[in-house]
């Protein structure tokens, strides 16, 4: 499931973002919503973050949500070198996201399992320790697929 | 986009939320969701509904209790909640979203994609 949903336009290699908020901005921007679909999308994330931080520790953060302007479940993986002040659980910075959003019924629960499936591999990629090391965003693209079919 | 559609849409994005956090499924994956939290959302919950026109929420929320929830993407033209098609000259409206509309078919509250 994970796998079909990594695609290379929906990668962003060095994200560019410092804050919570400029992060939720620039990890929606390869969904390429209108710009009426954009705010939903963007407020339903901001109220998420708002009753807790989806920052897990370690590094990683997992902002999600569902929303009545999607049509089907979507994931965003983004790396900071630098790192982001997410709010994070563990108060360190965040250096790798994993956007994910869905509409609000999806058949079989799709979404709660392809969370969970994204949560076990962001801490396969902290394990691994390789994910900030990569040469460039195609050595990136074929790591994360390779911890995607170890999930 | 219509005011209240827009907020219609971000009581069932908060409901879609809700009901995830109050999940076991959920719960076990390691997010905070911690009561407080909860009734942090469902304070924003009540703040949106209570600008929406009365008669709107009462039906949004007879339409939710029926369908699991109370608003529904059109998508290609069709219903997502019953797969009803729009008509073309329906679908192809210039004002679409300007106002609060229901599916024909199911009732639903619609929004337009």
């Amino acid at each position: 499931m994970i796998g079909e949903l990594l695609k290379k336009d929906r990668i962003i290699y060095n994200m560019k973002a410092k804050s919570k908020d400029e992060a939720l901005k620039e990890l929606i921007e390869p969904l390429n919503l209108s710009d009426e679909r954009r705010k939903v999308v963007l407020e339903a994330l901001r109220k998420r973050e708002a009753i807790g931080s989806t920052g897990i520790g370690h590094g990683i953060a997992i902002p999600h949500t569902r929303s009545v302007v999607l049509d089907s479940v979507a994931l965003v993986v983004g790396r900071s070198k630098e790192g982001v002040d997410f709010d994070a659980l563990d108060g360190k910075p965040v250096h790798l996201f994993f956007l994910l959003v869905a509409p609000p019924n999806d058949p079989g629960t799709k979404y709660l399992i392809t969370l969970g499936e994204v949560a076990r591999m962001a801490k396969k990629l902290i394990e691994k320790d390789e994910y900030l090391k990569t040469a460039d965003e195609e050595a990136f693209f074929k790591l994360l697929k390779e911890v995607a079919g170890e999930v | 986009m219509d005011d209240v559609i827009e907020k219609l849409i971000a009581l069932n994005d908060i409901d879609a939320m809700l009901k995830d956090a109050e999940s076991e499924e959920y719960r076990s994956l390691g997010f905070e969701t911690k009561e407080e939290c909860i009734e942090k959302l469902k304070k924003m919950r009540e703040e949106i509904a209570s600008s929406i026109p009365r008669q709107v929420v009462k039906r949004y929320e007879k339409l939710r209790r029926k369908y699991g929830r109370g608003i529904a993407p059109v998508v290609n033209s069709v219903c997502t909640n019953c797969f009803m098609q729009f008509p073309t000259e329906v679908a192809s409206r210039t004002d679409k979203n300007q106002k609060v509309e229901f599916c024909p078919n199911c009732g639903i509250i619609i929004y337009w994609t």
